[in-house]
């Protein structure tokens, strides 16, 4: 997505956004800037494994963790903590890497005219349309309720749930209708989520 | 116990291994030298389990690992794996001050706690 990058970011683009969290660092071979959208999607497939994997050895110390007496449980959050920073950084690789495949989709997203364009195409959004699909990008592969959804894209959890299911149908149409590779799904019980999908 | 070597731009790593220090006793455990024999006992008990519990999570980390990568597989075995071995092996030396510890109490009726 251009808007991911102090050099692509020409124009009214949205400048580059914060990365919450720890600072990340690449791996062997990484390299940001590759034009290769292939590149891309080979390091979030990376990330996604090294997260995957860190969850599963998550759930398996905190299960035995919670079966040592106190002494050895405190000792033992060492790992916890450890685990978990890590998890911190391999996110905010994956969020980087997903804004560079966005970039490279050629997706363009312009707050203050609260425009999107892809691949020459463009739409104007409503406030409401345009806080939902920022905050999808921003979070992407990540499920969100419905509650979530009210309180963080729109900071206003006094909306109806309704609100949310109405201005998906109107993202997924905008998605559509730019030819943008990635559907918004919905699981029960997890929640919306903008996915990628390959070209 | 070697010195830590520093993993090159990742304190992250070379902080938790620094955490696999042998001397770093846990909350409440004392010298195992000054102990009476239930608590020596309590903490080999303490230390057995932690132990059991590490080498198992590395178990499962070298199991997990087969299914990765060779970029994932690479960055385990730079963070996880130097973690928990650090870890375990400190737990294993403190393992065996208190077994020596007990064996020293159970050959010697006349220590007074």
């Amino acid at each position: 997505m251009a808007r991911g990058k102090p050099k692509a970011a020409a124009g009214a683009g949205r400048s580059v956004p914060a990365i919450r969290g720890r600072p990340s660092r690449p791996l062997e071979g990484e390299d940001l800037e590759t034009k290769r959208w292939e590149d891309a999607r080979h390091w979030i497939s990376i990330y996604a494994d090294l997260l995957e994997f860190k969850r599963g050895i998550l759930a398996r110390v905190r299960r035995d963790v919670a079966n040592l007496q106190l002494p050895a449980q405190k000792a033992a959050a060492t790992d916890l903590k450890i685990i978990d920073s890590q998890m911190q950084g391999y996110q905010v690789r994956l969020d980087l890497w997903y804004r560079r495949i966005w970039e490279l989709q050629g997706l363009w997203v312009d707050p203050t005219g609260r425009v999107v364009r892809h691949q020459g195409k463009e739409i104007a959004l409503t406030k409401r349309e345009f806080q939902l699909l920022q905050f999808l990008l921003d979070h992407p592969h990540r499920f969100f309720t419905t509650s979530q959804i009210l309180g963080q894209a729109w900071a206003d959890p006094a909306l109806f749930p309704e609100e949310v299911r109405n201005y998906v149908r109107r993202l997924r149409k905008i998605l559509v209708d730019l030819g943008i590779p990635a559907d918004l799904v919905n699981k029960p019980g997890r929640g919306y989520s903008l996915v990628f999908r390959s070209p | 116990m070697d010195k830590v070597k520093p993993v090159r731009g990742r304190p992250d790593v070379d902080a938790a291994m620094r955490g696999g220090d042998w001397s770093q006793a846990m909350d409440g455990e004392g010298i195992p030298g000054n102990s009476t024999l239930e608590h020596a006992l309590y903490w080999q008990q303490i230390y057995t389990e932690i132990l059991t519990m590490e080498e198992k999570v590395l178990d499962r980390i070298r199991q997990l690992m087969n299914t990765q990568s060779d970029e994932a597989r690479r960055e385990v075995e730079l963070t996880n794996v130097p973690v928990v071995v650090a870890q375990a092996e400190r737990f294993r030396q403190r393992l065996g001050y208190w077994d020596t510890r007990i064996a020293q109490l159970n050959g010697n009726s006349n220590h007074k706690p």
